[in-house]
């Protein structure tokens, strides 16, 4: 990973397969719609042996790509339990690094009754209080009690001990299927927290579309999820009662 | 003699331990479409409550009741639903560089349901099916 090409001091945004799909849906957009170039790729030998062609180009599944201040991690593959704890660590290294001003990963959280809404809520935590603060200026709603596993945990665990400046974004979602509706809303939500506009109406006109071609990911995503605790998502925390 | 049974009971487990792990791996490496049918094959899931058994089925491009066929018996529901607009898959190889225009899925229920009293609704393309299971659950009072 070449960290010189990347913009010391800038944003970095974390979009990875997930809960519906949220995070890899919004990231891939982010990229497409900003013109985002690619800047370096992630390997390692416990990620799988694939390469992507995108338009006769050879890609990483797990790439950085960039637009002036703002770095968009993306994946194309699930990111399995043990690539977790080496992930987190290269992002947080890397987030210091360029000394970068907030780590923002976006994710869904799973929303039994997600057929009956029309607009998803978002939920937002972080470590540093400025930025709880920051979250709430611009009407996010914290995220009070629960549990939050899987990759971002180990993303949010690594931040933690080093005191690092991250934001978790969270929307309601399915669970199980790529949800488009969900990651509109945490964009807005993360337009409202960088002070960038994000026209999100592309992305709810594609929303069929992404639905059916997004399968063959989902289902992976959620064998995946099946194993990294996941279902602590659902439970009460001891704390709590 | 004495202890024949428990080879026997574990050669049993480990059979049908294998036989799991087969339909993981098939179901896991199965692609989501049939090319010979120009089917595709939805994603869905499936939840069990004391009194039912509910299937929900993503059907994206399918817009109306009409197009949806539902067949079930007291251990499956077939699924067979045509798309508003056609997907086209023309770039990629694998799926044979063509358009698919049908859904099609089978699934296995957890629980005997009585089929005949099941009710369905399509919302937002993801079909909701609400199988009453045959043997119920009742409440028994405490005396």
């Amino acid at each position: 990973m070449k960290i010189g090409s990347l913009p010391k001091n800038g944003i970095v945004i974390v979009g990875l397969p997930d809960i519906g799909l949220v995070g890899a849906i919004s990231s891939s957009f982010l990229i497409k719609t900003f013109s985002m170039e690619e800047v370096a790729f992630l390997d390692s030998p416990k990620f799988p042996p694939i390469l992507v062609f995108h338009d006769t180009k050879p890609k990483a599944p797990v790439r950085l790509h960039a637009d002036g201040d703002k770095v968009v991690l993306i994946s194309e593959v699930p990111i399995l339990p043990n690539q977790f704890t080496p992930l987190a660590k290269k992002i947080t290294s890397l987030v210091e690094e360029i000394e970068a001003k907030n780590l923002i990963m976006i994710g869904g959280i799973p929303a039994p009754n997600r057929i009956d809404i029309k607009k998803p809520k978002v939920y937002g935590a972080a470590i540093l209080e400025k930025d709880k603060e920051k979250l709430k200026e611009v009407g996010v709603e914290l995220f009070k009690n629960g549990f939050i596993a899987g990759v971002y945990a180990s993303i949010l665990k690594e931040c933690m001990k080093k005191k690092l400046p991250a934001i978790i974004l969270l929307a309601e979602s399915y669970a199980n299927y790529p949800d488009p509706g969900a990651a509109a809303a945490a964009l807005e939500a993360l337009s409202k927290l960088l002070g960038v506009s994000i026209n999100v109406d592309p992305l709810l006109q594609q929303e069929e579309e992404i639905r059916l071609k997004l399968r063959e990911l989902m289902q992976r995503t959620v064998n995946s999820l099946k194993a990294s605790s996941k279902e602590y998502e659902y439970a009460v925390p001891l704390m709590y009662a | 003699m004495g202890e024949e049974w428990i080879f026997d009971r574990i050669r049993k487990m480990h059979k049908e331990i294998e036989r799991t792990l087969r339909e993981i791996e098939r179901e896991l490496f199965k692609p989501l479409f049939d090319f010979e049918h120009r089917c595709l094959e939805p994603l869905h899931e499936v939840e069990e409550t004391p009194e039912e058994v509910i299937v929900r089925v993503d059907l994206p491009y399918v817009r109306k009741k009409e197009d949806v066929k539902i067949v079930a018996t007291e251990e499956k529901v077939i699924i067979e639903a045509k798309m508003s607009e056609k997907a086209l898959f023309s770039d990629l190889v694998t799926y044979g560089r063509t358009s698919y225009h049908m859904y099609r899925k089978e699934i296995l229920l957890p629980a005997p349901v009585e089929a005949k009293k099941a009710k369905a609704r399509l919302r937002g393309c993801i079909l909701e099916i609400r199988l009453p299971k045959k043997h119920r659950m009742y409440r028994i009072q405490v005396e």
